[in-house]
């Protein structure tokens, strides 16, 4: 089977920046991405659970496999985000069938 | 006075009251009892058509009188100010930083949509009547307060208030709640009698009972909000009590100077005590993400509404119908 070396980036964002960080992973060159919904957790500042009225601290997971170049940019991109917004992202080695696709 | 403890009683033993009361039972003793998300939105959707919608049809049978445009005004200027008196208050009585003071400054500001029905459902039970645009003067309210909170958070740099940017102005002015508000509001107006007539049995005769389906999700959110409210002091308790009797105060006597019947006098006086935890949430987590979300949610959601839901509706209506004799 051939599979090809890419990374993968999850970024735990707050639903409201959820936009401004997909635009960011199109701008960057990211040719896919897909957006989960977080149910709860607990973080810095305690526990959170996914509040359907407000949503205003309603967290989703961006899931995403692309190239060492492309992760670089946005890792640049979400480092300015991060310096407002809270935010976690994880980068790891990954290995897929059809790297043409990422 | 005796009419108004009657009224008082009557409203705390409503079916919308005792399922709130329920939900937060519920969720204080940690009851499973949940609702699904789609179940929920579903709901609030409901809610702002329906509500839209009769707005509309009261205001084609009505006509638009000339004073809707002296209330809305009227709301919207005391939208702006209440938030700089709620942001003085917290600043002087509270060790709120300034960026969750102008946050919860801006809930204080704007509206609660499910306060109005439910004063809208006291008036109907004290057979009082008041005006379908009522509904479009409480869309006009949900976003000065917004603006007000902005403007209080950027005189402090520390606060790190964003600059407007599209993203927010699509949540401030496109918010899902206010476009659905508006558009059936719109719709309502176009389509009359004739449109109520024609769905009449989708938007009237269920409303009350997906209202108390609604209000128990809230108090699900509500009590589950009061359990893990560590961040609550005193102090903000107190605001949370006594900064709708202000908002109340400042909406009856702007109503009162403008000459408003006792049904939408007592009407804005709600919208004015009422703290705002759809539309502004949102908002401020774009605008003030320095602010603590825990410190406004739970202030405007679990302590606020409960107080308004119970023991102020029937003070603004009292208040209300003293004024006007």
């Amino acid at each position: 089977m051939d599979l090809v070396r890419r990374k993968k980036l999850e970024i735990t964002i707050e639903a409201t920046i959820q936009r401004r960080v997909e635009d960011l992973l199109l701008q960057q060159g990211v040719k896919g991405h897909t957006v989960l919904s977080g149910l709860g957790g607990r973080g810095e500042s305690g526990p959170w659970r996914e509040d359907h009225l407000t949503r205003a601290e309603q967290k989703v997971l961006i899931y995403a496999v692309t190239t060492d170049e492309a992760a670089a940019k946005v890792l640049a991109g979400l480092k300015e985000l991060f310096a407002t917004w809270p935010g976690i992202v994880a980068l790891s080695d990954v290995e897929v069938m059809r790297g043409d696709r990422f | 006075m005796d009419g108004i403890l009657s009224l008082a009683s009557a409203n705390l033993l409503s079916p919308v009251v005792l399922f709130f009361a329920l939900g937060i039972m519920a969720a204080l003793a940690r009851s499973d009892l949940t609702f699904p998300e789609a179940v929920a939105k579903g709901l609030a959707l409901y809610l702002m058509l329906a509500i839209g919608f009769k707005g509309g049809v009261a205001v084609n049978e009505a006509g638009l009188s000339l004073q809707v445009i002296s209330v809305a005004l009227t709301g919207m200027a005391i939208g702006f100010v209440l938030p700089v008196i709620a942001y003085l208050a917290l600043r002087r009585t509270s060790r709120l930083d300034s960026a969750t003071a102008a946050a919860v400054a801006a809930h204080y500001g704007s509206i609660s949509v499910v306060t109005f029905v439910a004063g809208t459902e006291l008036l109907r039970l004290g057979g009082i009547a008041f005006d379908g645009h009522m509904v479009a003067v409480m869309a006009l309210m949900e976003t000065p307060a917004i603006m007000a909170g902005l403007w209080l958070a950027s005189r402090d740099p520390s606060a790190k208030a964003q600059k407007a940017s599209g993203d927010l102005l699509r949540e401030v002015f496109l918010n899902g709640s206010v476009v659905l508000l508006m558009g059936a509001f719109a719709i309502g107006w176009i389509t009359g009698e004739k449109g109520m007539t024609a769905i009449k049995p989708f938007i009237d005769d269920p409303f009350r009972g997906v209202l108390c389906l609604f209000m128990l999700d809230m108090g699900l959110i509500a009590g589950t909000r009061l359990r893990s409210a560590t961040k609550l002091t005193w102090p903000l308790a107190a605001f949370a009590v006594y900064m709708p009797l202000i908002g109340a105060t400042a909406g009856l006597a702007g109503g009162y100077a403008i000459g408003l019947p006792v049904g939408n006098l007592a009407l804005l006086a709600i919208l004015c005590a009422s703290a705002s935890y759809i539309a502004v949430p949102a908002a401020m987590r774009l605008a003030l993400p320095q602010a603590d979300p825990a410190v406004y949610l739970t202030l405007s959601l679990a302590l606020t509404f409960p107080f308004n839901l119970t023991l102020g509706l029937p003070l603004y209506l009292w208040a209300a119908q003293s004024l006007t004799g």
